[in-house]
């Protein structure tokens, strides 16, 4: 368990030094805006130069960079002038709320197709490949102008597209998975032995395919993040996705790879705790 | 059906210099926000330009750059996936490793991300050369995955025992017998990254992060749709501009049927 941990710290190690990269060889990281300012002298001008090239040196920046992540000192963001942070804890419940609620949805939706297709065969099947194939091919963004346009923007609205958006990708993997599994020996020897077929799909099938499923849940979390953003900034919604999009649009580089950071960090660690040894186990056995 | 769909709208592309009144950026400055009309199938925007023209030279560089990405990113899978998969142990751990660490990564933040380094006064060609590029850099590690599991499996199978028995030399294990049964795994991740690719590109054109004007594409024409306030008080009324979904939509579902969706991987 702790090499789990030590592995998906050195993930998000890994990921911080090359945020800190992206922002440091930016085009526009040795502009000061306040070197612009007519009213200073020459020499205040320099001496800004010198502090802003002090803050360049690569060794002092990493160092500067990375400690933020310890002290909880994540920077300013230049679009907006309020600290990183406070931004964060803003904007987060908006957000927590539309991706949970999405993938509530997704996961009960694509869990009762998926079930249906192992119960009841060719016309379930049909229906599973008829609804994920409309929701996979139809953009994000797009979805949720469907909502604005029956007047709906609200968390709920946005929670609803990020479950359209998850339920496709979720429902054709489970049911891949659960058919599979559907044709192991040991499932037929079980529907041989006159077990009910309730408890063969639950024994039998869902058992062995509880670490992918748990391995599955880490990932929804990724695609129900980046759903966020297209659906926060068509509804209107000022989440997390929506802070992301108005970094990206105002340049604002250090807030959008704090947000990514912060976005993969929990992405990270949910897959670590998706592969939980007695998950493991559970699925062995 | 689905190949007379993706047929239709590739010549349909091809022909957009026959097919158009205009190129995609003329604007007809005495015909500015016009409704569909012989003369302009689907109107005019609000510079005046011609709707049919722009779908139909965005459907070209959408069609033709999709690809490309997945093209480039099914190459980075090819490279690394084959060689992790053949040369096995620690190398197929890196490359797994590798593939995992992107696959956590929240794409479109870290697309959004690598877009904003690009300064505002990039070109549009370059804009849109990187906006494909990022997406097909981003991809390789779905299709790797699956490249690595069909490698394991061509590894150690009976002909692969069989041939390495009678002396076969690496090389010639690797190009005579590898290669061509990872082929087919390649065809497959190829056509079903080229829709994810449409999609993504579609959702960034919405957020106004996509291929920058005036160079036409499908995400940017969708763009429109966010850029007109009557169209939700009555979008009936206004369906000229719900075009470029619907070919969209239709061009996305036909690759999707073509690539077998039902075997869909767990990509982004």
């Amino acid at each position: 368990m702790a090499s789990l941990f030590a592995r998906a710290f050195l993930t998000v190690l890994l990921g911080a030094i090359l945020s800190g990269t992206l922002v440091r060889f930016a085009p526009g990281f040795d502009t000061d805006t306040r070197q612009l300012d007519v009213r200073l002298s020459e020499s205040a001008i320099e001496a800004l130069k010198a502090e802003r090239q002090r803050e360049g040196e690569l060794g002092t920046y990493y160092v500067r960079f990375l400690s933020g992540y310890v002290t909880g000192d994540l920077g300013e963001s230049s679009l907006l002038n309020q600290p990183v942070k406070r931004l964060i804890a803003e904007r987060f419940a908006p957000t927590f709320t539309a991706v949970s609620g999405g993938l509530v949805m997704a996961w009960i939706a694509a869990a009762a197709l998926a079930v249906l297709a192992h119960f009841f065969g060719a016309p379930a099947r049909g229906l599973l490949t008829a609804a994920s194939g409309v929701f996979l091919s139809i953009p994000v963004a797009v979805l949720a102008f469907v909502f604005l346009l029956h007047g709906n923007g609200s968390v709920q609205a946005a929670a609803l597209v990020v479950g359209c958006a998850v339920f496709p990708k979720l429902a054709q993997y489970l049911h891949q998975l659960f058919t599979r599994a559907r044709s192991a020996p040991h499932v037929m020897t079980a529907h041989a032995r006159g077990l009910s077929p309730a408890v063969v799909f639950l024994r039998h099938v869902m058992a062995p395919c509880l670490p992918e499923i748990a391995a599955l849940a880490g990932v929804s979390l990724a695609f129900a993040m980046s759903a966020a953003i297209p659906a926060e900034v068509v509804l209107d919604i000022p989440g997390l996705g929506q802070l992301a999009w108005q970094a990206a649009l105002g340049r604002d580089l250090n807030l959008l790879v704090q947000l990514t950071m912060l976005i993969t960090a929990v992405v990270v660690f949910a897959n670590a705790l998706a592969e939980w040894p007695s998950l493991r186990r559970r699925g062995a056995q | 059906m689905a190949w007379a769909v993706v047929l239709a709208i590739v010549a349909a592309a091809l022909l957009a210099g026959f097919l158009a009144r205009a190129p995609h950026d003329h604007q007809f400055r005495e015909a500015i926000g016009e409704r569909p009309s012989a003369a302009f199938p689907l109107g005019t925007d609000d510079l005046g330009r011609d709707r049919f023209s722009r779908l139909l030279y965005g459907t070209r560089v959408s069609l033709l750059l999709a690809p490309a990405a997945a093209a480039a990113s099914v190459i980075a899978a090819a490279l690394l996936g084959t060689l992790g998969g053949f040369l096995g142990g620690r190398w197929e751990r890196a490359v797994a490793a590798a593939a995992d660490l992107t696959l956590s990564l929240p794409w479109l933040f870290l697309l959004l991300a690598l877009r904003a380094v690009l300064p505002l006064n990039a070109a549009p060609w370059l804009v849109l050369m990187v906006t494909f590029g990022i997406l097909g850099l981003l991809g390789w590690a779905a299709p790797a995955r699956v490249v690595l599991a069909g490698i394991r499996e061509i590894r150690n199978a009976d002909f692969m025992l069989a041939a390495r028995a009678r002396g076969v030399s690496s090389w010639r294990l690797f190009a005579a017998h590898l290669i061509p049964n990872v082929w087919p795994i390649l065809l497959a991740q190829f056509l079903i990254s080229i829709p994810a690719y449409i999609l993504a590109e579609a959702n960034l054109g919405m957020l106004g992060l996509g291929v920058s004007e005036s160079t036409p594409s499908w995400g940017n024409l969708l763009r429109e749709l966010e850029n007109q306030p009557d169209l939700l008080l009555r979008p009936a009324e206004r369906w000229e501009v719900f075009v470029p979904v619907a070919v969209l939509i239709l061009a996305v579902a036909a690759f999707h049927i073509l690539a077998g969706r039902d075997r869909v991987e767990v990509s982004r």
